[in-house]
């Protein structure tokens, strides 16, 4: 058969166009300047837990500040078992908690809300190769399904990697490129956020493990990266961001109701 | 080792034997193979039309594609099942924000002689008791010591019907090598073998385990490493269970090495004495590090204050998935009545 000239699309495809998705901007600004937006790609990476500063990030998603706007749904991937359930729950009541209603709202029941926002998220246990590759390729069809979802989360992006390995190892760089390309080519498509966690020894680079030096390389189709550093001896943790063209470092702590931002 | 599943073995719809050696002929073996090519291209490839060439791929997703869940179901599923497994150990519990977190890995590491056995020894006795739950220790040293839980559960009053009873709920594993913990886990996930209200799984040790490939280049270490990570993770969600595997810390002084710049500096500085350290580092390399859910650093206290016959443990959370409690601290006794 002679090569098409036209792209074909399939029907998961057009109705992603046909959707016409609202495109979502400034989110999550204690972190990220001036905010995230659709097809932004965010790298975080470090040597300790990443479960505390997803929660945040997941919670604001699904409980946003502001009452009057709009809630972002979220689909996680948990693929390496780290990502604490319980905490995020607790975190979100408390966060509901927090909020400051009106006379009026008062009367709304407050497992009420919660309940509405838990069911804008999604997720994946994922626990080998195999199903991983099947669910990134089912992605054009989950999304499809549920159009809410605004915000990719794969936490970690690299858990299956060792049990890939056999007498030929594969760079682990490209490794995550190539992993990379596949789930962009559907978070492009639906105008997500996608967010995905490394460790930090994972790259094939010895000085990947550190920011500071700028000479990271922002892995191709990465625009920010984040590196999350233990905490200090005061319990403040210290977050250095990295984009295209900027470079800052942002301080939190953690309170009972999750973090606080400095 | 693990493969991708191939397709030949799937018995899928459409697939039949001369489609499926027509894909094979053009190194479509494996289903991802089959799910990155092109669906146009398949249809040319195997003659098959293009939505038969679509339900092949559904089925697929159906069968390894992972399920969705809600989170209205993760919040029931919280509120109705539970999600920490008490230690029997009050202020290991409020350590661990009531117990060994359930569908997570635990890891114990410390040096050797620190008392991780002891403490693995005492929890799997007193998770025993709890319900009806079943305890499956898995021995990789050939240490676990019946003796030693009978002495303890003699100094606690214990008479021989109820100890026989509780130590029933124990079930100990002699493993030997990574392949057979594998092979272990694997029947335990798959449900060939049926351990009834299986709820903690202990590994002591790992380590052990994975020092025949240290130096291996192939990394098939590495391999069979992530492999039961997987299935541990898999286990502990579907069954509810706790893992909890024992690593070690090693030890060792290090002159903390110094170049010829620095030396040169220091000299003409009032501080010469070379910087003796002693570094810490827990097995398994760098891949491990971040798998558990939960570590806690066992530490034996030599010289404390302590009563004749007792010990004092000092039990630290050096790394968890719930951040604030990094760095928290309990101490426990351990003596003839066992660990408290």
């Amino acid at each position: 058969m002679a090569a098409t000239k036209f792209k074909i699309e399939s029907g998961v495809q057009l109705l992603a166009r046909l959707i016409k998705k609202a495109e979502v901007e400034n989110f999550y600004t204690d972190l990220f300047q001036p905010g995230l937006r659709s097809d932004d790609v965010v790298e975080i990476f470090g040597s300790i837990s990443f479960s505390t500063i997803l929660i945040d990030v997941i919670s604001e998603a699904l409980l946003p500040k502001q009452m009057n706007e709009k809630p972002l749904g979220v689909l996680l991937f948990n693929t390496v078992g780290q990502f604490n359930y319980t905490d995020l729950i607790n975190t979100m009541r408390a966060k509901i908690e927090s909020f400051k209603y009106t006379n009026e709202d008062c009367l709304i029941d407050k497992e009420n809300i919660l309940q509405k926002a838990l069911s804008n998220l999604f997720i994946l246990e994922i626990y080998d190769a195999t199903q991983m590759y099947a669910t990134i390729y089912n992605l054009d069809n989950i999304l499809a399904n549920k159009q809410s979802i605004s915000l990719l989360i794969v936490d970690t992006l690299t858990a299956f990697y060792w049990s890939e390995q056999g007498f030929k190892i594969s760079k682990m760089d490209s490794y995550i490129k190539n992993l990379l390309k596949m789930i962009q080519k559907v978070s492009k498509e639906y105008k997500l956020i996608f967010m995905y966690t490394r460790p930090g020894y994972f790259g094939s680079s010895k000085d990947s493990d550190n920011l500071e030096t700028c000479e990271v390389q922002v892995s191709e189709g990465v625009n920010i990266t984040v590196q999350l550093l233990d905490k200090n001896s005061t319990g403040v943790y210290q977050v250095n961001v990295k984009t295209v063209d900027s470079y800052y470092k942002k301080c939190f702590c953690i309170l009972d109701n999750g973090i606080k931002w400095q | 080792m693990i493969t991708m599943q191939k397709l030949k073995y799937l018995s899928l719809t459409h697939l039949s034997e001369s489609v499926l050696k027509r894909l094979a002929q053009n190194h479509i073996l494996t289903i991802i193979d089959f799910l990155q090519e092109d669906v146009q291209k398949l249809s040319t490839l195997t003659k098959l039309s293009l939505s038969e060439i679509l339900s092949v791929r559904n089925e697929i997703f159906t069968k390894f594609s992972a399920p969705l869940i809600n989170g209205t179901t993760l919040l029931s599923r919280i509120s109705d099942t539970r999600t920490v497994l008490s230690t029997g150990i009050l202020s290991l519990d409020s350590l661990l924000n009531g117990g060994i977190p359930v569908g997570y890995i635990t890891e114990l590491c410390g040096l050797a002689g620190s008392g991780k056995t002891q403490l693995s020894l005492q929890l799997a006795v007193n998770c025993a008791r709890q319900d009806t739950n079943t305890i499956l220790y898995v021995d990789t040293k050939g240490d676990f010591s019946a003796i030693r839980i009978q002495k303890i559960l003699d100094a606690n009053g214990y008479s021989h019907k109820d100890m026989a009873e509780l130590m029933y709920k124990i079930r100990v594993v002699h493993i030997w090598t990574m392949e057979d913990l594998l092979e272990l886990f694997k029947s335990v996930k798959n449900e060939t073998l049926d351990i009834a209200h299986l709820a903690l799984i202990i590994v002591d040790s790992l380590p052990c385990l994975m020092m025949q490939f240290i130096g291996d280049e192939n990394k098939i270490g590495l391999n069979l490493l992530n492999t039961l990570v997987n299935y541990s993770r898999f286990i502990g969600n579907k069954f509810n269970v706790g893992i909890v595997y024992i690593n070690v810390q090693t030890r060792w002084i290090d002159n903390d090495i110094l170049d010829m710049e620095d030396e040169q500096q220091l000299s003409s500085s009032a501080l010469k004495e070379p910087a003796y350290i002693e570094k810490r580092n827990r097995c398994l390399g760098r891949y491990w590090q971040n798998i558990p859910a939960v570590v806690l650093l066992v530490e034996k206290l030599e010289d404390s204050p302590a009563e004749k016959d007792s010990t004092q443990i000092k039990v630290t959370v050096i790394n968890s998935n719930m951040a604030r409690n990094v760095n928290s601290q309990c101490m426990l006794t351990l003596n003839a009545f066992g660990v408290t």
